[in-house]
Order: structure tokens, then sequence, then C-alpha cells
């Protein structure tokens, strides 16, 4: 036994010094295999850069989005979210609907959310994102300054944005996002429907751009064939937009029959993604 | 002497790793966020940021993204080389293909000892950025492009 560990201490004391010294890759093999993991192929790829959610309901804020209490999504149907895919769209969901809550001044609501978020994190081992942050206290610190509950909400994406890349999680973001994207598109439908506003209904018209690289990026992460559902309900989605060209410089805006079957099958898609 | 042999091992192991680990991934991708985010500061607010980890080859690389906008507010593109140990390119255009145009090009704003470039495109509702990555005379070279979209209302 001692001759073994002799050997080995021997074995790893020259490599190591070896390959302190610049000394040949071939020492080392295990290294090969770590590399695959953290470096991109880069070949013929394409990327997505998505907005954050915080910014979408800010654009729709700016828009004339005002603020239906019972829109958003009960915080006592997080319970029910069982399967990791339900906890990450409903994650997404609920960050949605702290930030229109934020930019409505609603903060005890906001919090209430954040309580929600943090059970889910938990469920999907984030926790610590948001235990860092003294989210809370900032919150409540901030009561009526909108602009800095933006800005704590931004703070929060940052987190979620470093822990997901930091534990390799970066397909979790795109689903995150799809729920979150779900939930402010009905949110806008909604207040829509209580009131037509025309700077509204532009601001929903071209979430078209946003959409197709939501498409793309979850179909990119999509290697275990998880996400056929989602992918056909944003398609579904999608082909309400028809006629959107992204090289066009004239500004798309759905027509009003349009914008009523979009928000119908927002509706019912939100609906399959939160429950009854 | 069991004992002595054992903590060389465990010495050797922890030596080995770590220095492996430094020569492959020797970001700190959270310094190299911090000083875009400085940067972002005081007018625009965060909105998406990207880490693209690359291994330098002996041929010629390209990555592409895409990124949309919104048109009611105003973007800033941030980028952090500082991970990179050898060169980059990075072109933004507004279209893909033949006809696009070019927005912003690293090359023509390249200098000395700066790591940090911003680029704000005027109203678009896409722009696209390719990274490209020279051949390398030298396998086994690794870096890091950290790059942050921030915005603010129009």
């Amino acid at each position: 036994m001692q001759k073994i560990t002799l050997k080995l201490s021997a074995f790893l004391i020259i490599g190591s010094l070896l390959y302190a010294c610049g000394g040949e890759p071939e020492e080392v093999i295990t290294e090969e295999v770590i590399t695959e993991e953290v470096v991109e192929d880069t070949s013929n790829k394409v990327e997505y850069i998505l907005p954050s959610p915080l910014q979408i309901a800010e654009l729709f804020k700016n828009s004339g989005l005002t603020y239906i209490g019972d829109l958003t999504n009960n915080v006592g149907k997080a319970e029910n979210y069982n399967s990791k895919y339900d906890q990450k769209l409903n994650f997404g969901v609920y960050s949605a609907d702290m930030a229109y809550c934020i930019m409505n001044n609603q903060t005890q609501e906001s919090i209430n959310y954040l309580n929600t978020l943090r059970k889910l994190s938990e469920k999907l081992w984030m926790t610590d994102i948001l235990n860092s942050m003294g989210l809370s206290e900032r919150l409540e610190k901030n009561v009526g300054n909108e602009d800095s509950l933006a800005y704590i909400m931004a703070d929060l994406q940052m987190q979620l944005d470093d822990y997901l890349d930091e534990n390799g999680m970066g397909y979790t973001g795109s689903i995150v996002f799809a729920g979150a994207w779900i939930e402010t598109m009905y949110l806008g439908a909604k207040v829509n429907q209580s009131k037509t506003n025309e700077k509204l209904v532009s601001r929903i018209s071209e979430q078209a751009v946003v959409l197709n690289s939501l498409i793309k990026t979850i179909q990119q992460n999509d290697e275990d064939n998880e996400f056929g559902a989602l992918i056909a309900d944003l398609e579904k989605i999608n082909s309400h937009f028809a006629g959107y060209d992204e090289e066009s410089d004239v500004a798309f805006v759905l027509a009003p029959e349009k914008i009523k079957a979009l928000s119908n099958d927002l509706i019912s898609i939100r609906t399959k993604i939160v429950g009854e | 002497m069991k004992k002595i042999l054992l903590y060389f091992t465990f010495a050797g192991i922890i030596l080995l790793t770590t220095s492996a680990f430094q020569t492959q991934n020797d970001c700190d991708i959270r310094v190299l966020k911090n000083d875009l985010l400085l940067a972002l500061k005081p007018d625009f607010k965060y909105a998406s940021s990207k880490v693209n980890r690359f291994k330098y080859s002996r041929k010629e690389q390209t990555v592409e993204v895409e990124a949309p906008l919104l048109l009611g507010q105003k973007f800033k593109f941030l980028f952090n080389t500082a991970g990179l140990p050898q060169g980059i390119e990075i072109k933004i255009s507004d279209k893909k293909g033949k006809t696009a145009k070019p927005l912003f090009s690293l090359k023509s704003v390249l200098k000395e000892g700066q790591t940090v470039y911003t680029y704000e495109p005027a109203d678009a509702s896409k722009v696209y950025i390719t990274y490209v990555l020279p051949a390398s005379p030298k396998e086994e070279v690794y870096g890091c492009l950290v790059s942050v979209l921030g915005y603010k209302k129009k």
C-alpha cells in the first residue's frame, strides 16, 4: 500500500510540476473532457439575446398598461407546480407578475410574489439568488419610488442570469423567459380587452421580433425533445404575426380582429401554463 | 510516513486540478461583467448579458448573435474583451447577408489598453452581431467575451 501511495504521489507531483512548467498537454488526459464541456463550438452557431421581462413590462406600462388587481397568477398555485418544467415556466410567470406589480407601485403584492419566487427557486435549487440580495427590505424601503423598484428588479434579473450562466443552466433561462413573456403578453391582452389602447396594441404587435428569437432559442435547447408542446404553443401565437417583416421600415401593427384572435390564444395558452 | 505521502498526494491533486482549470477558464466573469455594469450607469438599466467562452483554433471562427430590440426604448451594447488572450473582431449590422449595412466594427474603435467597448444603435428592431475569432498559431488557447445589453426609456 505504501509503495502504491509513494508511486501515486510521485506521479502526481511530477505531473503537476511538468504541467506547471509548460509540459505537453498529452500528460493530462482528463483536461480534454473538461474543455469539451466549457468551451463553445463556434461553427455556424447563431445565438440570441432576449430582453428582460421587466423591460417588456416597462415598455407596456409606458404605453398605458394599467393595473388590474386580479389578473396576475394566484400565489397559492405555486404549490401545485411539481415538475421542473412547470416550475421554470411559472417562475417566469411570477417574475412577470412581480414586474407588473412593481411597475404599478403595488409593493405588498410585489413582496408576495417575491416570496413565491423564493419557494419556487428552492424547488429549482436556486435559493441563493433571492436570499443574498435583501430584496424584501429593498422593496419595502423604496415603496412609491417606481424607478428604484425597477432597478431592484433589474438586479434580480442580473443575479438570475449570473446564476444560470455559472451553473451551466442557460437553457433554463429561455424557459423562464417564455413563461414571463407569455404572462406579460397576457396582461397586455387583458388590459387591452378591458379598454382598447392603440399604443399598447403597437407594443404587443412589435413583440413579433422577440417571439421569433424566443422560439429559435428554445428549439436550440431542446436536445431531449422536452419542449415540443411549448414550441407548438409559441408557434401558434407566432401565426398571428404572419406578415411581420423585420427588415421593413414600416411599423407593424395588428388589425383589431387579429389582436382579438391573438388575445384569445394567449389567454388559453397562459391558462394551460398556470392551471385553472 | 504514510500520512506525509497522503498529504503529498492531495497537494498534487489540488495543484494539478487548479492549474488545469486556470489554463482553460482564466476568466473572472463577475469582474468582467462589473466593468460593463459601471459603463451602463447612470442612464441605462440592465436588460441581459451573455458570456461566450471560446477556444481559439488554427482556423478562423465566427459566432452570430441576433438581438431583437424594442422600438420604444434606447439600447446600449457593452463588450468586455479583457478575458480574450488573442484578438477578436466584433461586427454589428442591421441585416444578414450582402445587403447588410455595417453599424459597428470593433477594429475601427480599438485602442491600446482599452477592453470595454460600447455601441448604441439608432432605431432598429433587430441587430446582428458577429464575433470573428482569428486563426491562432497556437492550439489550446482559451478565452471569454462578456457582453451586456442595457436599455432606457426613449
